[in-house]
């Protein structure tokens, strides 16, 4: 049953990452197996309302309820752990922003960013400690099959679904169960390659993220009820177009909590996600959301 | 195991149809009101000091009130020192820029109405926030002169 647990917990955390509105990407954390599973396969659907902006200031105001902006998200991910350290996993996703005031509305569905990764784990949990964890890192490679903002062709920019960069992410792991409760720590590091587009070359500094989390499944049965906080900080990046002239953006601070609800039934778990961006404060320079996520998970054991 | 297996089927069967028919809307919007920063496009912030482009006195006027997703114009007209109606030496563009977030917006069509008249039109303003319009004259593809009108929605 803890397996189960572990597994469930897992597939909740790796759709937490999330991104601005006007820029895509949103790549997402990892997806690797921490429990005793061969193979698990996820099926994601999320709907994020964007209803506040904040400026470089950390001023926040909300938006008029006659304009909105929703992005709705369908992820499939798979992930194979081919032996006791090793595993692969792999992501795509495909996406719609919808948005409209009381006289327009524009709203496309294109296909998002993809992302393989490649997990080891470093630190086995080989006999009982109350304090000790298991300790996972992670390589994320994404490649950038989501249109960028740098090559919207639509009016309202509503055909963005990725960052047009390829990434390279660094991730740590560590997760510890005891008893009814787990905890998972969770940071990375991107790395953006240099991309040429047809109006200006950029260079985009890298992004930090880190997250905590935690759950609590009552008489470690199948019902587990969980929540975290994750902090993002994405670098500004650097335009030097086509005729010369150069233009820096500003970095982007955005904080998130979110509370999840899931029960496994037959090696097949269910779970809901609600996750807020409007709470704690700290966020710059960004859109903020609130979202929720309906989550299927088939975890295959070994 | 067969009813078990079609609960699955018939719930992942509803996630792909709410994804593929879903109308865009989300259980978050909702109908309160905005704070007083962001309900209104009828106070534009924008500089009033005068702008000065290729020599010339450069008068940029919204048509109508601006309003965020839709298609905003603006009425341009250049005016020399005895403030005649002028054409600029070279040619006129716009570009919406978005400085804090590093993109841009559709590209705005500028048509000459008469010498040293010209509405640009087709300017879409995708977010909220603060935007620079850049006002530019273009010799080719080379920026020759530029001017920043800025605005916050």
């Amino acid at each position: 049953m803890a397996n189960y647990i572990i597994a469930i917990f897992t597939i909740l955390f790796s759709s937490i990452s999330f991104a601005a509105s006007c820029c895509g990407g949103g790549a997402g954390s990892s997806s690797i197996i921490t429990s005793d599973d061969r193979m698990k396969l996820q099926f994601n659907y999320k709907n994020s309302a964007y209803l506040y902006d904040v400026d470089t200031d950390g001023d926040v105001t909300k938006r008029s309820p006659e304009n909105s902006e929703v992005l709705e998200s369908f992820k499939v991910s798979t992930a194979y752990q081919f032996d006791n350290y090793f595993q692969v996993a792999i992501g795509a996703s495909v996406s719609k922003v919808t948005k409209k005031t009381s006289r327009v509305r524009e709203s496309e569905t294109n296909i998002a960013d993809i992302n393989i990764t490649v997990g080891y784990e470093f630190l086995k949990e080989q006999y009982f400690s109350y304090w000790k964890p298991r300790g996972f890192v992670y390589v994320t490679q994404v490649l950038p099959t989501g249109n960028s903002k740098y090559e919207t062709k639509s009016r309202l920019q509503t055909d963005v679904t990725g960052s047009g960069f390829h990434q390279t992410r660094l991730g740590v792991m560590f997760f510890k169960l005891i008893k009814e409760f787990d905890f998972t720590l969770d940071s990375n590091l991107t790395y953006y390659f240099k991309e040429r587009f047809s109006s200006e070359e950029v260079y985009r500094y890298p992004t930090i993220e880190s997250s905590l989390s935690f759950g609590y499944s009552p008489s470690m049965g199948d019902l587990r009820i969980g929540g975290g906080a994750a902090f993002k900080y994405d670098g500004h990046s650097e335009l030097i177009f086509n005729n010369g002239t150069r233009q820096d953006s500003e970095g982007i601070f955005v904080t998130t909590l979110n509370l999840s609800l899931s029960y496994m039934l037959n090696d097949i778990s269910y779970g809901v996600t609600y996750a807020d961006q409007t709470i704690l404060s700290g966020s710059k320079n960004t859109s903020l959301e609130r979202s929720l996520s309906i989550n299927l998970a088939k975890a295959f054991p070994l | 195991m067969s009813t078990v297996t079609g609960i699955h089927k018939i719930l992942f069967t509803i996630m792909v149809l709410m994804s593929l028919a879903s109308c865009g809307d989300s259980p978050f919007l909702s109908d309160d009101e905005p704070s007083n920063s962001i309900r209104g496009t009828d106070t534009i912030s924008t500089q009033t000091n005068e702008l000065i482009l290729g020599g010339l006195q450069l008068i940029p006027r919204y048509s109508a009130t601006v309003a965020l997703y839709e298609n905003n114009s603006i009425n341009i007209i250049f005016l020399n020192s005895v403030g005649e109606l002028t054409d600029p030496e070279y040619s006129l563009h716009l570009k919406l820029w978005m400085p804090d977030h590093g993109h841009g917006s559709f590209p705005i069509e500028i048509t000459k109405v008469q010498d040293g008249v010209y509405k640009a039109d087709k300017i879409f303003f995708t977010m909220p926030g603060y935007w620079d319009l850049h006002l530019q004259l273009k010799d080719g593809e080379s920026v020759v002169e530029e001017v920043l009108w800025p605005i916050t929605l």
